[in-house]
C-alpha cells in the first residue's frame, strides 16, 4: 500500500549506521552517520577530488575514476576511530539537482461526498497523481533539456498535503468529502544514473539502500529545525550548477537549475591566471578561507569578476523561469560549496537582482551550515563548509522513511 | 555577420568570454550536435541574454534535434502550472500540461515534400528507364566510401615517476623496472708525456795519500777503510783502495836519547765514496782516518786528487707512469660516452653516466729509471654502459599511467613528451653500468578510447545524419566531418561493408 507508506506505516527498518555518497564535478564526498532516538551523528567526513570532466551536471561520465576516489573515501572513514563500531555496509546516495528533477503535481477529484475516504481509493488517487506527476516530469525535461524522452526512474515520492472540500486533513482515511485534492512532490533521475550508483555501491562491497534528491532531503530535515521552514527558498550552489527550491508550506513545489555553479569560477580563474584547473580550484578554497597573500587575493577577485555578472544574472534568469509562481518568499536559504565562496555571497546578497523578481518582501538571506541544523551533530569536525550540508541532511531523510 | 564555432564540450562562461571579444553586432552561432550547451534551455537563453547587454544578436544554427527543439521554445511561454490537475472522476487517463503541445512545436520543424504528377505515355518507358538506371545505379553503389574525421578532445595528464634500469632485466610496471641492455665498445688511445724523473751521473775522484801513523804500534788498515776530510761545509768521504800496513812511530837515530820520533808513514790509493768535483781536494790537504784519532792516524793528500765530477740526466719516474696513465684513462673516460652512443641502435638510448672504462693493456715507451726525455703510452680500454630501449620506456610509462587512468580513455600517440633525469649515484640512489636509478616525466595527452573496428560496424548502413549522430555521442569529441562519397545520390549512407570506411581519429590541439 503506498499510500500508506507514505503516511508513515510500515516504515522500513534504517540501519544505525551507513555512509552517505555525495559525487559532483570536483569530488566524491563521504559522510559515514550513526542515528539514535531520531538524531543523526556524522563520524566521519572525507572527500577526494577527481578529475575534471569525470562527472558532469551529476553524470558519471568517467566511472572508474569516480570508483577511485570513493575507494579513497571509505578507505579513510575506515581508519577515522578504531573504537567505533563495525564499519556500516549500508550505502545512500545523493541525488542533486544537476540531472535530478523535482515537481509538484496536484490532482482533484469529485467524489460522492457521502461515502468515507477508503485506503483504496486514496490510494487510486495517489497513483493517478503519480502518473500525472511523470507527464509532468517529461514536460518539464522537454522545457528544459528540449527532450522529453530521456529514460527517467522515480526516486522520491512524497504527499504535500491532501485536502477535502478546500480543507487541509493530515490523515484523511474514514472521512467524508465532495472533492478531494492531492499534491505529491516526486523526484526523478536518469535510470542509468541510478544503475550506475548501484554498480559503484557494489564495487565497492556496499549495499544501495536508496539515493535522495537532495534539495527534498534539506526540506524533510528543515522541518526539524527551530529554523523559518514554512515558506522559503532554498539555494543550492553545487560545483557545476545552482539549483533552486521553492518550498511553500513546509512541502517542496519546484526546482530548477541553472547550469553553472562554483567550478566555473575556478575554471576562469585558470584561465586567467594560466594555472591548471586543480591548482585553481585549490587557490579558489584558499581565497574563501581568506588564506591567500594580498596580492593573490587580489588577483583572484579579479578573475572572478566577470562569471560574478554572468551567474547572477543567470540566477535572475531562473526565478523568472517559475512563472507559475506569483510571489516568492522572501526568506531565502543558501547552501552548497558555491557560497562558501565570500564574493558570491556578497553578489548574491548586495545586487539589486532582487528588484526584478517578485518577492513578498525584500529577500533576507541566510546560509545554511550544519551547525544551524541541531538535529546532526559532526562529531568529526570535518563538515563545517556549505558543502556538507546537502549530504548530512540525506541521513536525517531516510531516518524518516 | 561573423560566424562563430563552439566546441562540443565548452560551456556557457566559455562561449561568452569568446562571443564578447567580437566587435560584429551579428553573429551566427555554430553549435555542433550533441554539444553540452544543449544540457539545459538556460544555457541559450543566458546566452542570448547577456549578448543582448552587449548589443549583440546571435543565431543559434545546428543540426542538433534537441538543440533545435531548445532553440524553437526560446520564445515559447514554458511556464509550470501549479493548479491541480483535474481529475474528474478518478478515471483521468492522461494529464495536460505542456506535453500536450509537443506535436505542435515539433510540427512546424518537418520539411513537407510536393509530389509532381506524371505524364501516362511515360508510364511505357519506365520499364526500359529503370532498368537503365537499376544498371547505373548498381555501378554507381559499388563506388560509396565514406570518409570520417574525429578530432577527440585530449586532456594533458604529466607523471613524474621513480624507476630502475637494470641489465637483462625484464620491465615491470609493478616493481617500476625497466629492462636495459649492456653496450660496449674497444678503444685505442695512444698519450705521451714529459719525462720528470732525474738521475746523477759522473766520476769519483782519487789520488793518493800519505798516512802517517803517530802510535808506538804498527796499524794495519784494510781496503775499504774511510777517510774523512771537512772541507767547511760536510765531511767528504774517501775510501782506501787497498789494504795497507803503516809501521808505527821510531826514533829517528836511537842512539841519541834526545832523538826526534818519526811517525811510520804509507802511500796508499784513495777513491771518493760518491761521484762529484766536490770531491777533488788539493794536494797537501789532511783527512781523519775512521776508528783512529788525529793525533794517532792522518792522511795527507799527496798530490791534488782529481777526476771527480757529476752531472743530471732526464728518466722515467714512476709517477711519470702514473700521471699519464691517469690522464689517458680520464681522456678516454670523457670521450667514451660518445664512443658508446656510435655503437647504439635506433631508439637505444645511453644512460648518461653509466658508462664504465676498464684498461685491457699498457704499453710504455720506456722503462721505469731509463733515460728519456718523452714518455709514450698506448691504452687499450673497454668500455661498457647502460642502455633502455625508448620504446619500452614508453611501453611502462602507458602501463604505468594506464593504473590510474579511467578505462575509457587511453593514451595518444601524438605529442608524446618524455624527460629523463638519471639521479646518480648517491645515498639514496644507484648509477653504474649495470644499474640505474631514473626519474622519468611523462606528459603525454589522455584522449577518449574510440575502437575504430566497433565504430565502424555501429556505423555502417546509417545515414549520413545517423552517422552524425553517432559520432555526436561519443565522448569528448571535439568536431568531426562524414564524408559520404560515391553511391547513389539521394540514398547515400554509410557503406556496409567496413573495409569502405576510412576513420581518421585526431586529438585536438588546444
Amino acid at each position: 500500500m503506498p499510500f500508506l507508506k507514505l503516511f508513515g506505516k510500515n516504515k522500513p527498518n534504517t540501519p544505525q549506521s551507513f555512509v552517505v555518497v555525495g559525487v559532483d564535478s570536483n569530488d566524491v564526498v563521504c559522510l559515514r552517520v550513526e542515528t539514535s532516538d531520531g538524531n543523526v551523528k556524522i563520524v566521519g567526513a572525507e572527500k577526494q577530488g577527481i578529475p575534471n570532466g569525470s562527472v558532469i551536471l551529476g553524470n558519471i561520465e568517467n566511472p572508474s575514476a569516480v570508483l577511485m576516489a570513493l575507494g579513497e573515501c571509505l578507505d579513510r572513514l575506515d581508519k577515522i576511530d578504531e573504537n567505533l563500531e563495525d564499519a556500516p555496509k549500508d550505502m545512500v546516495f545523493v541525488l542533486s539537482g544537476g540531472n535530478s528533477l523535482g515537481l509538484m503535481t496536484a490532482a482533484k477529484v469529485r467524489r460522492d461526498g457521502t461515502k468515507p475516504l477508503s485506503v483504496k481509493e486514496l490510494d487510486l488517487v495517489y497513483k493517478k497523481t503519480t502518473e500525472a506527476s511523470l507527464m509532468k516530469m517529461q514536460s518539464e525535461l522537454l522545457v528544459q533539456k528540449g527532450n522529453s524522452e530521456i529514460d527517467m526512474e522515480l526516486v522520491t515520492s512524497s504527499v504535500l498535503y491532501t485536502r477535502l472540500d478546500d480543507k487541509n486533513v493530515l490523515n484523511p482515511v474514514g472521512m467524508e468529502c465532495s472533492t478531494l485534492e492531492m499534491a505529491i512532490f516526486t523526484s526523478f533521475a536518469p535510470k542509468e544514473h541510478l544503475k550506475m550508483l548501484n554498480k559503484l555501491a557494489k564495487s565497492v562491497g556496499f549495499k544501495l539502500i536508496g539515493q535522495g534528491y537532495d534539495v527534498f532531503s534539506l526540506v524533510n530535515t528543515m522541518e526539524k529545525t527551530d529554523l523559518e521552514n514554512i515558506n522559503y527558498v532554498l539555494i543550492h550552489m553545487g560545483s557545476d550548477f545552482t539549483n533552486v527550491g521553492i518550498i511553500f508550506g513546509g512541502g517542496l513545489i519546484t526546482t530548477k537549475v541553472l547550469p553553472v555553479g562554483r567550478d566555473h569560477f575556478a575554471k576562469e580563474i585558470s584561465q586567467e591566471l594560466g594555472i591548471a584547473y586543480r591548482e585553481a580550484d585549490e587557490m579558489l578554497s584558499k581565497y574563501s578561507s581568506d588564506s591567500l597573500s594580498e596580492s593573490e587575493n587580489l588577483m583572484v577577485r579579479n578573475a572572478l569578476q566577470d562569471v560574478l555578472k554572468i551567474w547572477l544574472s543567470g540566477v535572475e534568469l531562473l526565478f523568472a523561469e517559475f512563472s507559475g509562481i506569483k510571489t516568492f518568499a522572501s526568506r531565502i536559504y543558501l547552501a552548497g560549496e558555491g557560497f562558501d565562496v565570500p564574493d558570491i555571497y556578497e553578489v548574491l546578497v548586495t545586487e539589486p537582482w532582487t528588484k526584478s523578481i517578485p518577492f513578498r518582501e525584500p529577500p533576507e538571506f541566510s546560509k545554511l551550515p550544519l551547525s544551524e541544523i541541531s538535529v546532526i551533530s559532526d562529531l568529526s569536525g570535518k563538515a563545517t563548509s556549505l558543502e556538507w550540508t546537502m549530504p548530512a541532511t540525506l541521513s536525517i531523510s531516510f531516518l524518516d522513511r | 555577420m561573423t560566424r562563430v564555432e563552439i566546441d562540443l564540450n565548452e560551456d556557457i562562461i566559455s562561449i561568452l568570454n569568446k562571443l564578447q571579444n567580437i566587435n560584429d553586432t551579428g553573429l551566427d552561432l555554430y553549435i555542433p550536435v550533441g554539444a553540452a550547451i544543449f544540457d539545459n534551455i538556460l544555457n541559450l537563453k543566458l546566452l542570448r541574454k547577456e549578448m543582448e547587454k552587449t548589443g549583440h544578436v546571435v543565431h543559434f544554427i545546428t543540426d542538433d534535434e534537441v538543440g533545435n527543439t531548445l532553440i524553437s521554445m526560446l520564445d515559447t511561454d514554458t511556464s509550470t502550472s501549479f493548479m491541480p490537475e483535474d481529475f474528474g472522476n478518478i478515471s483521468m487517463s492522461s494529464a495536460g500540461g505542456l506535453l500536450s503541445k509537443i506535436p505542435a512545436i515539433l510540427g512546424g520543424l518537418l520539411p513537407k515534400a510536393k509530389v509532381p504528377a506524371i505524364n501516362s505515355k511515360a508510364l511505357l518507358l519506365i520499364p526500359l528507364v529503370l532498368a537503365l538506371c537499376a544498371f547505373g545505379l548498381y555501378k554507381r553503389a559499388g563506388t560509396l566510401r565514406a570518409d570520417i574525421k574525429i578530432v577527440v578532445a585530449s586532456q594533458s595528464t604529466a607523471r613524474s615517476i621513480s624507476m630502475k634500469v637494470k641489465k637483462d632485466a625484464e620491465s615491470s610496471e609493478e616493481l617500476s623496472v625497466l629492462g636495459g641492455k649492456a653496450v660496449s665498445a674497444v678503444l685505442v688511445e695512444k698519450a705521451e708525456s714529459t719525462t720528470t724523473g732525474e738521475k746523477l751521473v759522473g766520476e769519483k775522484s782519487e789520488g793518493k795519500v800519505t798516512i802517517f801513523n803517530k802510535t808506538s804500534d804498527e796499524v794495519d788498515l784494510d781496503e775499504g777503510t774511510e777517510l774523512n776530510f771537512d772541507d767547511g761545509d760536510e765531511d767528504l768521504v774517501f775510501v782506501l783502495t787497498e789494504d795497507i800496513t803503516i809501521p808505527a812511530i821510531y826514533e829517528k837515530d836511537p842512539t841519541d836519547p834526545s832523538s826526534v820520533l818519526v811517525p811510520g808513514e804509507v802511500e796508499a790509493d784513495i777513491e771518493a765514496s760518491d761521484i762529484g768535483a766536490k770531491f777533488n781536494i788539493d794536494g797537501g790537504e789532511t783527512m781523519g782516518v775512521e776508528g783512529y784519532k788525529r793525533s794517532e792516524l792522518v792522511a795527507e793528500v799527496v798530490e791534488d786528487l782529481t777526476g771527480g765530477k757529476s752531472e743530471t740526466r732526464k728518466i722515467v719516474s714512476e709517477k711519470d707512469k702514473t700521471d699519464l696513465s691517469t690522464s689517458t684513462l680520464s681522456k678516454v673516460t670523457a670521450g667514451a660516452e660518445e664512443a658508446l652512443k656510435k655503437n647504439l641502435s635506433v631508439g637505444q638510448k645511453l644512460i648518461e653516466g653509466s658508462s664504465l672504462v676498464s684498461i685491457q693493456k699498457e704499453t710504455y715507451s720506456k722503462a721505469v729509471n731509463e733515460e728519456a726525455e718523452k714518455l709514450e703510452l698506448v691504452m687499450e680500454v673497454t668500455v661498457s654502459g647502460l642502455t633502455y630501449s625508448e620504446d619500452d620506456l614508453n611501453d611502462l610509462l602507458d602501463k604505468l599511467v594506464a593504473k590510474s587512468m579511467p578505462e575509457e580513455y587511453v593514451i595518444s600517440d601524438e605529442g608524446r613528451v618524455v624527460e629523463v633525469d638519471v639521479l646518480g649515484n648517491t645515498d639514496s640512489s644507484i648509477l653504474s653500468s649495470v644499474e640505474a636509478d631514473l626519474q622519468v616525466t611523462s606528459k603525454t595527452y589522455v584522449v577518449p578510447n574510440i575502437s575504430e573496428d566497433d565504430l565502424k560496424d555501429r556505423l555502417k548502413g546509417k545515414s549520413s545524419q545517423e552517422a552524425e549522430r553517432i559520432i555526436g555521442s561519443l565522448k569528448d569529441i571535439r568536431s568531426y566531418t562524414v564524408e559520404i562519397r560515391g553511391g547513389i545520390p539521394l540514398f547515400k549512407k554509410v557503406p556496409k561493408d567496413i573495409d569502405k570506411i576510412s576513420i581518421e581519429i585526431t586529438k585536438s590541439d588546444d
